[in-house]
This record gives structure tokens, C-alpha cells and sequence, in this order.
């Protein structure tokens, strides 16, 4: 056991756990932020995905260890205030995206952390950077709108 | 099953629960004692709810709650299950809350999803909830305002009377009406007379899932509340012959590694009951982590399993079915099975 200071969601956390637990359990176990979802524990699924200073990662794949003073990001620290979603969220919200919903939360972070870095995408950019979100409900379809949606508000 | 017998041990709670043959769901009341948490605070509200029926419940200051009794895998139930409900109770739908139903077959009847048939076998009990409960809440304002009920309509949860302009929301009228018996027998609407079903709607819980707050079965998290994983066996067809666990035993955080049973000895098995992981190794300790690290250090021993009859209740009824010896993959087992 250790214990590590974590910059999560803007508020400092302190976790007590071992050196190698990764990420994705420290948010859903100790810290119970549970809207971080658990696929496949493997790197293959991306329902862990949240945001490392910004850029989207796979939190069942990073030790807690390795995240230091690094800022971390979670589907509960994403909207833009307290009573305003995010521009992707909304996006989500309007074209009705979600099936079952579990897929969800990792879809939006991968989404928000793309038009960060690309706030125009080609359907080919989508494509790419979405690849490694897997929905067994097969909302693809909705998921790439929904991008070009928030692509589009937040451009304009 | 309800399993709230407080004097029981964490691990005869997991004992118990298991024993459960055919189901894997444990029926305790998990909203009591729930670890309060940012994705927890739209279920454990502490508004006054008023219960009309399993499906639904409304506060006096006049929210509205429906229960969807099926689990959510994809096909929309926590909006279309609703849907049936309101269509009868004809509350303002932009304004319901849906909530997951918790596994309360007593409560509920059906709770599966599967096969195309949540829609088909809720139809029925879902409207006549809802049309149940609007009439309790119409007699509930009948009562109040000594008119006959067949004088009142309703619109987006509020009972009128026409004759003298008297209107009340559902939320005034649910106490009153709670107190009523149950009417025995309620119309239904024809297709026809349908405003929501039929309708285009959006996902009901949209919110919730885009914010994270959305709960599946593993977010549930109560106070104190161990992790346990099962080992299986490595393929169908395989049963436990021995385990080691005593290297797992020392991991960090580890509480218990122990066999357990599924079904109960005598139990019949019905259509999707597995037909050979009867005795499995359960793994219990303080946190995912350390459960995940732990049951690889577990030793276990699997063999064939031998031919066996045994009954199961299956479409027609109860018969008595061999299964054959070996692995289900292999030629042999089909050809014997076929
Ligand atoms: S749970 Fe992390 S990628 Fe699947
Ligand atoms: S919405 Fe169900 S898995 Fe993606």
C-alpha cells in the first residue's frame, strides 16, 4: 500500500492502494466515481477511457502509480459548469446517441479529447480516433453525427 | 428470493445468494444502504414518495416515477417499458423520472428481457398499472369533490371536473388515492386512443448516461461491500475436481476462497440454466484489484464430467435429459446430444 495525491476533476484526492492498481479502479473502487465503466480490463474495449492532461487513455491500462501530479479528467468532471453540459454531451443528448448507455461515457471522452486536439475532424479523423471504442449496441453511426454535431456547434 | 436476514455473515450472506439455482441476481435492498456518491444522488433522494403501485410512485409536490421492471441491454426498455405505463396514466411525460425497477419478481412478475418478448409480455400489466393507478387517482378527486368519477378527465397529470372547472394535479391527489382499494378491473385504451405509444421518443435516461450518473449492476456500491470474482472452468463440459488456494489465501486484501454450488441439489433447471458449472471457486476480498491478482494464484484442477440424467423443465414441459460425458466442443458430445 501507498499513498498517492491525486489532481482529479479539479480536486485533490488521496488514495491509499497498492502501487499497481490501475487508474480505473482507484476511480470506481476507492474514490467511487463510477461513471469511468469497466469492459474489458485489457486495453481493447475503451469504456475506461478518461483524460491524462487532456488526452484520452485507457485508465484499466495506466497504474496509479504513474500518474503523479498529472491532471485527470472523468465523465463526471466533463460538463462545462454545473447546470451546462458539454458541447458533445448535448450533441449526444440531441441526436439521441445512447442505447444501453454503457459504452457511452468512454465514447464522450474519447470524443471531447479529439475535437480538443482537431476541433474539425474529417469522418476519416472520426473514424480513426474512435476506433478503440467498441459499443455492443452499434451506436457508430450516431456517435460519428453526433461528433460532426459538436464539431460544428463549437466551430462555427 | 429476499435475503435480509441481518444476523447473516458476509459469507453465508454469499453462500445463501448463490444457492439461488437459475439466478444470478441478489434480491436485497441495496438503496438502503448505499454509499452516497456523485452517480448515486438521483436514486437516494429523500423525497416523499408516495407508492400507487410497483410501477409507480409520485411525490405530493408532484413528480412522477416510473419503475421500468426489465433490464436495460440495449433495445430501449427504460423508454418504451415506461411509455406503456404512462400511456394509461397519462402523466406529463416530458417531466416522468425512470428508474431501474430493483429484482423484485413478487413486485414486478416479469423481469426478463430477451427473445423479443419485454414488449409483448409487459403489455398488459404495464398499461393496466398505469390505467390502475389513474383511476385510483380520479376516485381519489371524485371522493374530495363528491362528483361520480365518469365526470372527470385527466390531462398531463391533473384530474379536471368540467362542470365545475375543479382541477388537481397528481401529486395533491396520490396520498388520497394511495389509501383506496384496488380497482379490480380497468379499460384499457383501443390502439386508436394511443397519444404516446406509437411516438417517437427519446432515450428517457439520456441524461444520466451522458453524465455518467447512469447505473449498471457493477456501480452499485453499499458500505463495506466486498468484491468477489468466480473462476469456471475452462470449457463447457468440465467440472471442479480440486483447488489449491492457499498461495491466493496470503495475496493482500484477500478475505475468503471457497467452492460453491449453483444450483441447489435437487434443483430442476429450466431453459437457460448452464448445465454443467454447478460447483465453481469464488474469490472474495477488499477491492477489484486485489481479487483480479488474487484468483490467478488460484490452482484448480478441472476434469470431464461423467454422463449424467438429470430433469429439466423445458418447453413442454419436465423431462429427464442425459448429458452426455466430455467436453461439449468435441464431435462425439454433439453426435451423443443431437
Ligand atoms: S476496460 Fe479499459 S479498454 Fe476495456
Ligand atoms: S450503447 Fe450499449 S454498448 Fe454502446
Amino acid at each position: 500500500m501507498a499513498k498517492f495525491q491525486l489532481k482529479i476533476n479539479g480536486k485533490q484526492l488521496s488514495v491509499d492502494v497498492d502501487p499497481s492498481t490501475p487508474l480505473l479502479w482507484v476511480l470506481r473502487d476507492h474514490l467511487h466515481l463510477v461513471g469511468t465503466k469497466y469492459g474489458c480490463g485489457a486495453g481493447a474495449c475503451g469504456a475506461c477511457t478518461v483524460h491524462l492532461n487532456g488526452n484520452a487513455l485507457r485508465s484499466c491500462q495506466l497504474p496509479v502509480s504513474a500518474v503523479g501530479t498529472q491532471a485527470i479528467t472523468t465523465i463526471e468532471g466533463i460538463a462545462t459548469s454545473e447546470t451546462e453540459m458539454h458541447p458533445v454531451q448535448k450533441a449526444w443528448l440531441e441526436l439521441d446517441v445512447a442505447q444501453c448507455g454503457y459504452c457511452q461515457t468512454g465514447q464522450i471522452m474519447s470524443a471531447v479529447a479529439l475535437l480538443k486536439r482537431n476541433p474539425n475532424p474529417t469522418e476519416a479523423e472520426i473514424e480513426a480516433a474512435m476506433t478503440g471504442n467498441i459499443c455492443r449496441c452499434g451506436t457508430y453511426i450516431r456517435i460519428k453525427a453526433a461528433i460532426q454535431k459538436a464539431a460544428k456547434s463549437t466551430t462555427k | 428470493m429476499k435475503s435480509e436476514n441481518k444476523n447473516q455473515s458476509r459469507r453465508s450472506f454469499l453462500k445463501v445468494t448463490s444457492l439461488t439455482g437459475g439466478g444470478m441476481m441478489i434480491g436485497i435492498s441495496w438503496f438502503a444502504n448505499l454509499i452516497p456518491n456523485e452517480a448515486m444522488a438521483h436514486v437516494a433522494d429523500n423525497n416523499n414518495w408516495v407508492q400507487l403501485n410497483g410501477f409507480i410512485k409520485i411525490t405530493p409536490d408532484n413528480q412522477v416515477k416510473i419503475f421500468n421492471p426489465n433490464p436495460e441491454f440495449g433495445t430501449n426498455v427504460m423508454t418504451s417499458l415506461p411509455m406503456m405505463v404512462n400511456e394509461e396514466l397519462e402523466a406529463d411525460w416530458s417531466k416522468v423520472k425512470v428508474e431501474m425497477g430493483d429484482y423484485d419478481t413478487p413486485r414486478f412478475k416479469s423481469q426478463f428481457t430477451g427473445g423479443s418478448r419485454a414488449m409483448a409480455m409487459a403489455w398488459m400489466p404495464l398499461r393496466t398499472a398505469g390505467a390502475t393507478a389513474r383511476l385510483m387517482l380520479m376516485q381519489a378527486a371524485a371522493n374530495e369533490w363528491g362528483v361520480p368519477v365518469n365526470e372527470l378527465s385527466v390531462s398531463k397529470g391533473t384530474v379536471m371536473h368540467k362542470g365545475s372547472g375543479k382541477a388537481a394535479t397528481y401529486g395533491e391527489l396520490a396520498t388520497a388515492a394511495a389509501k383506496l382499494p384496488k380497482p379490480e378491473k380497468v379499460a384499457l385504451k383501443k390502439p386508436g386512443e394511443f397519444t404516446l405509444l406509437g411516438t417517437p421518443q427519446k432515450n428517457k435516461v439520456g441524461k444520466e448516461i451522458v453524465s455518467g450518473q447512469s447505473l449498471f449492476t457493477m456501480d452499485y456500491q453499499v458500505e463495506g461491500m466486498l468484491i468477489a470474482m468466480v473462476i469456471h472452468p475452462p470449457a463447457f463440459g468440465m467440472q471442479l475436481k480440486s483447488f489449491d488456494a492457499s498461495e491466493a489465501l496470503k495475496m493482500p486484501g484477500i478475505k475468503d476462497v471457497f467452492e460453491f454450488q449453483v444450483y441447489k441439489d435437487g434443483y430442476v433447471k429450466a431453459g437457460f440454466d448452464t448445465r454443467t458449472f454447478n460447483r465453481l471457486i469464488a474469490v472474495v476480498g477488499n477491492s477489484t484489484w486485489e481479487v483480479i491478482n488474487a484468483r490467478k494464484k488460484v490452482v484448480a484442477e478441472w476434469e470431464p464430467i461423467q454422463t449424467t440424467k438429470e430433469p429439466v423443465m423445458a418447453r413442454g414441459g419436465r423431462r429427464d435429459e442425459v448429458i452426455p460425458a466430455g467436453l461439449e466442443s468435441t464431435d462425439e458430445h454433439f453426435a451423443a446430444d443431437a
